[in-house]
C-alpha cells in the first residue's frame, strides 16, 4: 500500500493510495484449491496529508472464508511501517471477491483514497461453462469520487450520511467508453463506492443476464432490464452486443435508488461502442442451468434451528446494530458478540431497517447466505444466488438463511456504507465449536519492517 | 458639549432621549443581555465536556452578560467606557460565534469535533480519527441563534444610546470591521 499520483481528470494530477501503487489494485486470478499468501506492506505516510489521521490498515478479502486473523478484523491493524502476511484458503466455489481496507475508524477514507481491488476465484465448473472467459470476462470496478479544482480529492461525509462523489469511475477512469465486438461479454461488476448504491440499466432497454452473485454462479441465469446494486455487492452480468449494429453506442445507466446524493452526471456509468471486428465464438452462451448444486441455495428454511433479528438503526447520533457499536466490542475486550451460532447450524437472520431516511448494505463476514424473502415477498430475481451482502432498503426487512460451517471464531457484521461502518454500525458474531478452539483475530499481528522471509 | 468620558446613561442628549425612551432602552438591553447570559449559562456544562477552557469561556460570558443585565435593570449609572467595553465584548462574542459556524475555531479540540471520543486502538500509532474539512464547523441551532439575536439587539441598543460623536465613531469602526471581514472571506483569507 503506497501513495501514487494518477490522472483521473484530464490534465490534473490526483494523489491517491493504491495496492502496489495501482488504483484500483491489481486483479488476482486464483484457481480454487490453490492457497495464497499476500504480504501487505503499509508504506503509506505517517499522517494523511489532508485528514491528519494515521492510516493504519486491515486488509479484508471480501467473500473469502479466511481464518479470523486473516479476515481484516477492523482492530487488527497494520500501522505505517508495518507489514502483515494474509493467508487465503481459496477452497470456496468460483466467485468474484474483492480486497479492500477495513481499518478501524477510517475505512471509508482509506477506500476513498483508492485501497480496493478485485480477486477472482475460478473452479472447474466455472471454467467448463460456455460463458464468456478471457478477454470477454471484464472486471468493472465502479466507484464515485469528488475533486477539488486542482484535481485533489474532496472529502465530505455529509454529516456521516456517506461519501458521495459527482464523478463516476469505472476501473479508475471517469465514464469510460469500451469498444465491444458483436458477441456476449461477461462483466464482473463490483460496487466499490464508499456509500453510493446504483440501479443499472441499458439505454437500449434490453435485458441483461445476471449469472453470478457475491458467492458465485447462480443456479440459473436471471434476465432483468434493471437491478439494484448496493455497496460491496458483486454481480456478474452478461450483455449480448450481437443484436447491435457496428457504430452503435450502448450506455450503462444508473437510476439511483433513493437517498443517495446525486449530481448531474451520476445517472450514467459508461458506454459501449459496438465495433465490427472479428471475434471468437467460443464461450459465447448463457446456459439455462449454471450451478444447480449451489450448496447455499439448496439450504431449506426447515433446516434452521434458530431465528435472530438484527435491527440496523440510528441511535443517539450513531449508526448501530441492535444498539451495539464497534466501540462496545472494543470496550468488552472483543468478547461481546451479537450472536453465537454453533458450527454447522443453520439459522435464519432477519435484518431490519426501520428507517425511511437511509438504506444499509449489510455484510456478514465469512459465511454465504441465501435471501429467503424481502418484506415478506420472494427475493428479487437478481438476488437468487448465494450472497454475502444484502441491500437493506428504506423500511425493508430481509430474511437470510445461513449455514455456519467450514470455520469457527469471531467475525464482523456491519453496514457496508463505509461511513456508517466507521460511525459505528459494526458488531461481531462468533461461530462456536465445542470441540475445536477458534483462532483469535489478533493471533497473527502485523510486524515492523524490515520484512521477514515470506 | 458632551463629556464623552463621564456621561452616564442616558448618554445621548436630552433632546433625543426622553425619560420613557431611556427606560425602554434599558429594559430592552437588560432583557437582551439576560437572554444571552442565560443561554450561555445553560450550555456551559456541555462545553466543559469538550474542554475546561471552552466551558470556562461560556461561564465567563454568561457571568458578564448577566451582570450587565442586572446593572441595566437596576438603573445603575453606566459610563461611556463601560458601555464601549460592553459593546466590544459582545461584538467579540458575536464574531466568535459567526466564526464557529462558518470557518471553525482552530483552537478547539480537534478529535472531539471529528467524531466523538473513541477508545484507544491497541497497537495503533498516532491518531486514527480523520479530521474532515469543515468538521469543526458547528451547526446553527435554535438556542444559539436566539442568543445571537439577543446579542445583536443588545449591541444595537448600547450603540444607540452612545453620545452622537462616539456613536459615529463606533458605527464607523463596526462598519470597517465588517468590510474587512467580508473582504477577507471573499479573498479566501477567512476560508
Amino acid at each position: 500500500m503506497e501513495p501514487t499520483t494518477v490522472e483521473v481528470i484530464p490534465g490534473l494530477r490526483t494523489e491517491m493510495w493504491g495496492y502496489n501503487g495501482l488504483v484500483p489494485g491489481p486483479t488476482f486470478q486464483i484457481a480454487q484449491g490453490r492457497r495464497t499468501v499476500v504480504r501487505q506492506i503499509n508504506n503509506l505516510p505517517a499522517v494523511h496529508p489532508v485528514l491528519q489521521y494515521t492510516p493504519w490498515t486491515s486488509v479484508h478479502l471480501h467473500g473469502s472464508a479466511s481464518l479470523p486473523e486473516y479476515d481484516g478484523y477492523a482492530s487488527d491493524i497494520t500501522n505505517p511501517g508495518q507489514y502483515k502476511d494474509y493467508h487465503y484458503p481459496n477452497w470456496q466455489p468460483a466467485r468474484t471477491l474483492w480486497y479492500h481496507d477495513h481499518g478501524v475508524h477510517h475505512t471509508a477514507e482509506n477506500v476513498f483514497m483508492g485501497l480496493a481491488g478485485q480477486y477472482q476465484l475460478t473452479d472447474p465448473l466455472e471454467r467448463s461453462l460456455p460463458i464468456p472467459h478471457g478477454e470477454y470476462d471484464v472486471p468493472l470496478i465502479v466507484s464515485d469520487k469528488m475533486f477539488n479544482s486542482d484535481g485533489s480529492l474532496l472529502f465530505s461525509t455529509n454529516d456521516n450520511a456517506g461519501f458521495y462523489g459527482d464523478v463516476i469511475l469505472v476501473n479508475g477512469r471517469p465514464w469510460p467508453v469500451m469498444k465491444v465486438k458483436r458477441r456476449k461479454y461477461r462483466f464482473r461488476i463490483l460496487n466499490a463506492s464508499p456509500s453510493r448504491s446504483y440501479n443499472w440499466s441499458l439505454d437500449s432497454g434490453d435485458t441483461m443476464a445476471v449469472i453470478a452473485t457475491d458467492a458465485g454462479l447462480m443456479p440459473t441465469p436471471q434476465y432483468v432490464r434493471s437491478f439494484r446494486h448496493g455497496v460491496a455487492e458483486r454481480y456478474e452480468v452478461v450483455i449480448d452486443f450481437a443484436k447491435y449494429r457496428p457504430g452503435q453506442r450502448i450506455v450503462l445507466r444508473n437510476a439511483s435508488p433513493k437517498n443517495n446524493i446525486n449530481f448531474t452526471n451520476t445517472n450514467k456509468i459508461m458506454a459501449f461502442d459496438v465495433v465490427a471486428d472479428a471475434f471468437s465464438t467460443v464461450d459465447n452462451a448463457v446456459p439455462a442451468s449454471l450451478n444447480p448444486g449451489q450448496a447455499t441455495m439448496l439450504l431449506k428454511e426447515s433446516d434452521a434451528v434458530k431465528t435472530r433479528t438484527l435491527n440496523f438503526i440510528r441511535e443517539h447520533g450513531q449508526w448501530t446494530i441492535n444498539g451495539t457499536t464497534w466501540e462496545d466490542i472494543v470496550r468488552s475486550g472483543f468478547t461481546k458478540v451479537i450472536a453465537g451460532p454453533k458450527i454447522d447450524d443453520v439459522e435464519i437472520w432477519e435484518l431490519r431497517n426501520p428507517s425511511g431516511g437511509w438504506h444499509h448494505p449489510a455484510h456478514i463476514h465469512f459465511i454465504d447466505f441465501r435471501v429467503l424473502s424481502r418484506n415478506g415477498r420472494p427475493a428479487l430475481p437478481h438476488e437468487l444466488g448465494a450472497k454475502d451482502v444484502v441491500f437493506l432498503g428504506e423500511n425493508e426487512s430481509v430474511r437470510l438463511l445461513i449455514k455456519f460451517d467450514q470455520g469457527r471464531g469471531k467475525y464482523m457484521v456491519h453496514c457496508h456504507n463505509l461511513v456508517h461502518e466507521d460511525h459505528d454500525m459494526m458488531t461481531q458474531f462468533e461461530i462456536r465449536d465445542d470441540t475445536t478452539p477458534a483462532d483469535d483475530p489478533f493471533s497473527d499481528p502485523a510486524r515492523w519492517l524490515p520484512e521477514g522471509p515470506l | 458639549m458632551t463629556d464623552t468620558t463621564s456621561t452616564t446613561w442616558p448618554l445621548a442628549t436630552p433632546a433625543r432621549r426622553t425619560g420613557r425612551a431611556s427606560r425602554t432602552y434599558r429594559a430592552l438591553a437588560a432583557s437582551a443581555a439576560g437572554v444571552a447570559g442565560v443561554i450561555h449559562a445553560l450550555v456551559a456544562p456541555e462545553h466543559f465536556e469538550l474542554a475546561w477552557y471552552v466551558g470556562g469561556f461560556f461561564v465567563a460570558v454568561a457571568a458578564g452578560q448577566l451582570a450587565l443585565a442586572v446593572a441595566l435593570a437596576r438603573g445603575a449609572a453606566l459610563r461611556t467606557p463601560a458601555v464601549l467595553l460592553a459593546i466590544a465584548a459582545n461584538l467579540a462574542i458575536v464574531a466568535t460565534y459567526v466564526t464557529s459556524r462558518t470557518t471553525g475555531l482552530p483552537f478547539l479540540p480537534v478529535e472531539e469535533h471529528a467524531g466523538g471520543e473513541h477508545l484507544p486502538v491497541a497497537g495503533g500509532v498516532g491518531n486514527g480519527i480523520p479530521v474532515l474539512p469543515g468538521a469543526d464547523i458547528e451547526p446553527v441551532g435554535a438556542l444559539d441563534f436566539t442568543c445571537l439575536l439577543a446579542e445583536l439587539v443588545l449591541v444595537g441598543v448600547l450603540v444607540a444610546v452612545l453620545p452622537r460623536m462616539v456613536r459615529g465613531t463606533v458605527t464607523s469602526v463596526m462598519l470597517g470591521l465588517g468590510v474587512v471581514a467580508f473582504v477577507a472571506r471573499g479573498t479566501g483569507l477567512l476560508a
